[in-house]
């Protein structure tokens, strides 16, 4: 979506516009629910967060100054939010399921199942901030200046998040920095 | 399988296009959480209005006001009660008779 266009529609939803905050959901749902997807595992857990910080967005849109992309600011309510979460321990339970969160691949071979199974693992074991990093720029969905606007971070300590966890996760597919 | 891209796959990927039924949902949330915000708005108009009613009686009565003195400010009390509640029922009530009014000043 061009920066004008999203533009336009975010003043009209600040009035109240729904249909214009509907197409700001569609242009974005897809960053976000990714980012979260990767972040907490479960996908039916994810897009639950998803919507929530989707919904929390419409009432605090008017705190959006501009400065940054909205998808940035989307997934920096989501990210509170997941993190509010985790620390109810609401979800802890179905987290770590890791076979629950993998129901939608079922038909995939094994050895990707078993591949997913030590990532989810690894991730599991990273602390938050650089758990989010990586979930934000692995898929170069967001560039390293967006992810540290979104948790609030250094570039310097993002850029180094994603390095170390990186490795980490390399680390449980059993690939060495060396192979690479 | 090193690459960055291949990872993040591997730890979930987005919905190939946009999906009408996450959009209907977030729309349905917003609703429920105006409502539930908007009903715990009058649950809180409410309960501040009736312990208000509850305690000035008591309160009256403990600087030694009685009924006959305070007949008149009862009185004038109750024509400006019964004043504010003609004026919420035309104005939001069931057959806004303001409405119309409200809205064009809302708009200038």
């Amino acid at each position: 979506m061009e920066p004008t266009e999203e533009a336009r529609l975010v003043a009209l939803a600040r009035q109240g516009d729904m249909h214009a905050y509907a197409r700001l959901v569609d242009a974005h749902q897809g960053a976000v629910r990714a980012f979260l997807r990767r972040l907490v595992g479960n996908y039916a857990d994810a897009d639950d967060l998803a919507q929530e910080a989707f919904a929390r967005t419409w009432e605090v849109l008017y705190r959006y100054d501009g400065r940054s992309s909205l998808r940035t600011f989307i997934c920096g309510v989501a990210f509170q939010y997941w993190r509010r979460a985790r620390r109810a321990g609401a979800r802890r339970q179905a987290r770590e399921d890791a076979y629950a969160g993998l129901s939608d691949t079922e038909t995939r071979s094994d050895a990707r199942m078993a591949q997913r199974l030590a990532l989810r693992r690894a991730m599991e074991e990273l602390p938050e901030d650089q758990r989010a990093a990586l979930a934000l720029c692995l898929g170069q969905d967001f560039t390293h200046q967006e992810a540290a606007e979104v948790l609030n971070l250094p570039l310097g300590t993002v850029k180094s998040h994603i390095n170390r966890g990186r490795a980490r996760l390399q680390e449980a597919l059993g690939i060495s920095e060396k192979a690479r | 399988m090193t690459d960055d891209r291949e990872l993040a796959d591997l730890l979930g990927v987005a919905p190939p296009t946009p999906d009408p039924g996450f959009r209907i949902d977030v729309v349905a949330r917003i609703a429920a959480r105006a409502r539930r915000r908007a009903a715990l708005e009058r649950a809180w108009r409410q309960i501040v209005a009736f312990t208000l009613i509850g305690a000035a009686f008591p309160i009256a009565q403990a600087f030694g006001i009685t009924w006959q003195s305070a007949q008149p400010l009862a009185l004038a009390g109750a024509v400006l009660a019964c004043a504010y509640l003609f004026a919420a029922l035309t104005i939001h009530g069931p057959r806004p008779l303001l409405a119309r009014s409200r809205g064009l000043l809302r708009a200038v």
